[in-house]
């Protein structure tokens, strides 16, 4: 049953993300890529539409994936899974508790999630960086030397301008994609 | 019924007009919220950042669902959430449905290698930053190495990953409150990263 899957999957998944969007990733990979429900190629194309599209990523992700697994219905579960846990927590806290960031134990747990969630967003870029960047990696297609250096000139030149001058990804996105067509097609 | 309206509206505006995470929308937020209608002020806002930040769930969703609660309980958190995901829901499914027709298509494909290249120079800044900013002592490199060793290397699954990670903060953090606490008794908690910068985090001293 696709449905109650999307909806497990999406609300452990909104429970245990702490913190923004992207913390997301390298559990939804695991329970979405890992358990073979979807490629790791098109689920890194998600995540390229998702970060250009209005609204919060996590979300994006969420719809997008419910939608590939079990279309509109399936883009509804999931979406409506994954806020089902932030709904019940925050209902929670913004009603009975409103010092909850003062309490010791909470904030030293905050400090330990905090570097482990960055440690684990760091293995999506790293995931992505071996499959889709570094020459042989596992999923990526053999290519000829020429694409090869325009994929790691597109990787270093998306990397320098996004720290540089702080653009919207939308446009990076965008470029790369231009770029793609008129370099790798 | 008017505020309840209202409150989806307001949020599906918010969602509309937030390209990127959570953070994208705090101007908008302000705006809305803070100067348009008046339901909470500037530093209710950032309490419920700190607060959405250290919960469960997608910082965006945690606001929405926040000022939904204060403005009209539990009906209103759903409204507000609801606004807050519509969009998404409709641009994403509308994109899915278009993607998948294309997704085969030659330049379709060149397009996205060029994508994902650009995709992996964007999260490797992205981490670098958040490095910057959530990583502040030893145990904090320590937690970062370990998960993402963890995962890469041993393929360990991220949940338990992430709670380690928290558990390890309580027992690390409480150990060296004690620790300062002994070595004077005057000094708590609050005051600790004045004398011993590195063993409290200056953001949540500031919370």
């Amino acid at each position: 049953m696709i449905y109650l899957k999307l909806f497990y999957i999406f609300f452990k998944t909104g429970l245990f993300t702490i913190g923004g969007g992207l913390a997301t990733l390298p559990l939804l990979h695991e329970q979405t890529v890992g358990a073979g429900l979807i490629s790791n190629q098109d689920f890194y194309d998600m995540l390229a539409v998702s970060q250009s599209t209005p609204g919060p990523i996590g979300i994006n992700l969420a719809t997008y994936v419910g939608y590939e697994l079990g279309s509109i219905p399936g883009a509804i579960i999931a979406t409506l899974a994954m806020v089902a846990p932030s709904i019940i927590t925050i209902y929670v806290i913004a009603k009975f508790i409103s010092d909850f960031n003062k309490n010791a134990y909470v904030r030293r747990a905050m400090r330990g999630f905090r570097p482990t969630a960055v440690g684990m967003i760091a293995t999506a870029a790293y995931f992505v960086l071996v499959n889709s960047v570094i020459p042989g990696g596992k999923n990526s297609e053999p290519q000829e030397g020429a694409s090869q250096i325009v994929i790691g000139g597109i990787f270093l030149l998306s990397a320098y301008l996004y720290y540089k001058y702080k653009p919207h990804p939308v446009f990076i996105i965008i470029g790369s994609a231009i770029a793609g067509i008129i370099f790798l097609g | 019924m008017d505020e309840l309206i209202k409150l989806v509206s307001v949020f599906f505006r918010i969602g509309l007009f937030t390209v990127g995470g959570g953070y994208a929308m705090l101007p908008m937020l302000q705006r809305e919220v803070v100067e348009k209608y008046k339901w909470l002020t500037e530093e209710e806002i950032l309490n419920i950042y700190a607060i959405g930040q250290s919960t469960p769930g997608i910082i965006a969703i945690n606001v929405a669902t926040f000022v939904g609660t204060r403005r009209k309980g539990l009906t209103g958190a759903i409204a507000a959430t609801l606004g807050m995901v519509l969009p998404s829901l409709i641009i994403i499914t509308l994109i899915a449905a278009f993607f998948t027709e294309f997704k085969d298509n030659a330049y379709a494909k060149s397009a996205f290698e060029g994508v994902r290249a650009a995709v992996a120079g964007l999260l490797v800044i992205i981490v670098a930053q958040m490095v910057k900013k959530a990583v502040t002592d030893i145990l904090g490199y320590l937690l970062m190495f370990g998960a993402f060793s963890a995962i890469v290397f041993f393929k360990a699954p991220a949940i338990p990953v992430i709670l380690l990670g928290g558990i390890i903060g309580i027992i690390y953090y409480s150990a060296i409150a004690a620790k300062n606490f002994k070595a004077s008794p005057e000094t708590n908690e609050k005051n600790a990263p004045a004398k011993k910068p590195d063993t409290d985090n200056q953001q949540e001293i500031e919370k």
